[in-house]
């Protein structure tokens, strides 16, 4: 089932009793709390992923609570739990749901090792993917969501999750983390984007999290075979300008961006480089999305 | 630098090599780094893999094998490029 079958309130109280099992990409998270404005925001956020209260196996059990003592309620907190343990500092209260994100990045990028899991976005379209690998403050997320918005699926907004032998990407539909300036931007550039409430004051800023497409979110068992690099870079005033770029120094900064590149040794290294070897890799600079989406219309494998 | 002193891979068995147009990468078993190598040291690394060559061995084999357009390579450039190798853990000095 989904949550579209129970109302906010139901779905509050699932959570805050027995918790939650949510199917989020290739995985099942467990997630127990009774911060209503969590649950308000799972609620609207994954209410297309397909979920139950019970959940013979689950790859990650996740509590949020409040914080403890004064912190109840004096700067109230949310503190996040993975099997039991606290891997981060409590942030304030009204950064639970960015809270979860960030933490649910961290359990999967620190565990699913049977993957090779690049800090990249990526998107596809008919079974072909782009990846788009960069630091943060790139313009990854808005070419990201600005994309999923014009005809192409979400795979990723943040982790992805390349298969070590096939190379395929295993779609992980989840929000996409959209900051500061680039929640208004995709705002109005995709007019149907739902966000959940906006948390502020966050150490990254403004954070805007965008529900990802039912329609993406429907084939997160379909998986896409990478056909290009790119790595985006916003910049205000910039001409629209894709550009070829070394393959060698694509796999570096590939390398470079993966959360588990090292742990796999050789069989890493074989497969980022046939990673390379398949895709056409490119610079993209850009600042109009109209323009971007036009480029990435027409790459062809 | 001693010149007499011979270099040779560390473990050549270690290495993995990938290249694109002239552009090489080689992963180092041991170490789990990934080195981006430009053509001389591609070539001399590769070299170093086979057999121990002194400094002056390895000027040979850069002006043989990664030639330069209006300047030979020197003692100084691959003195550069040998201790940036041992740096990484990816060669030693030979046994006399």
């Amino acid at each position: 089932m989904t949550s579209h079958a129970m109302n906010t309130d139901t779905f509050a109280r699932h959570l805050r009793q027995d918790g939650m099992t949510f199917r989020i990409g290739p995985f099942w998270a467990h997630i127990r709390s009774a911060l209503h404005g969590l649950a308000s925001g799972l609620h609207l956020l994954y209410d297309n992923n397909p979920m139950a209260p019970r959940q013979p196996f689950c790859d990650f059990h996740v509590t949020i609570t409040t914080g403890e003592g004064f912190h109840r309620f004096y700067r109230p907190q949310a503190r996040f739990f993975f099997n039991g343990h606290m891997p981060f500092k409590p942030l304030p209260l009204d950064q639970a749901l960015a809270l979860f994100e960030w933490g649910l990045n961290w359990c999967i990028s620190s565990n699913a090792h049977q993957y090779l899991i690049l800090h990249s976005a990526a998107v596809a379209k008919d079974g072909h993917a782009v990846l788009l690998p960069a630091p943060p403050g790139s313009g990854k997320s808005t070419l990201c969501a600005a994309l999923i918005h014009r005809g192409w699926r979400l795979l990723s907004d943040e982790l992805a999750l390349i298969d070590l032998d096939t190379l395929e990407i295993t779609p992980l539909c989840r929000p996409v983390n959209l900051k500061n300036k680039s929640i208004d931007i995709i705002g109005e550039y995709a007019g149907n984007a739902v966000f959940a409430p906006l948390a502020k004051d966050t150490l990254k800023g403004t954070i805007g999290l965008l529900k990802a497409p039912a329609d993406s979110v429907a084939r997160m068992n379909e998986k896409a075979r990478p056909a290009w690099i790119v790595f985006p870079q916003y910049q205000a005033g910039a001409a629209t300008r894709l550009t070829d770029r070394s393959k060698a120094q694509t796999a570096m900064e590939v390398g470079d961006n993966a959360f588990n590149y090292s742990i796999h040794g050789v069989r890493g290294f074989d497969a980022l480089t046939r990673l390379v070897d398949r895709c056409a890799c490119y610079d993209f600079e850009y600042e109009n999305l109209d323009e971007a989406i036009d480029v990435f219309s027409g790459l062809t494998p | 630098m001693d010149s007499a002193t011979k270099w040779r891979v560390y473990a050549p068995s270690a290495l993995h090599w990938h290249e694109w147009d002239g552009e090489h990468l080689v992963y180092n078993d041991l170490s789990g780094d990934t080195h981006y190598l430009g053509k001389a040291a591609a070539c001399l690394l590769r070299r170093l893999q086979d057999t121990a060559l002194t400094l002056a061995d390895l000027v040979d084999e850069a002006n043989r094998l990664a030639p330069r357009d209006g300047r030979n390579w020197t003692e100084i450039d691959i003195q550069d490029m040998v201790l940036q190798f041992e740096g990484f853990g990816l060669i030693e000095a030979a046994a006399p």
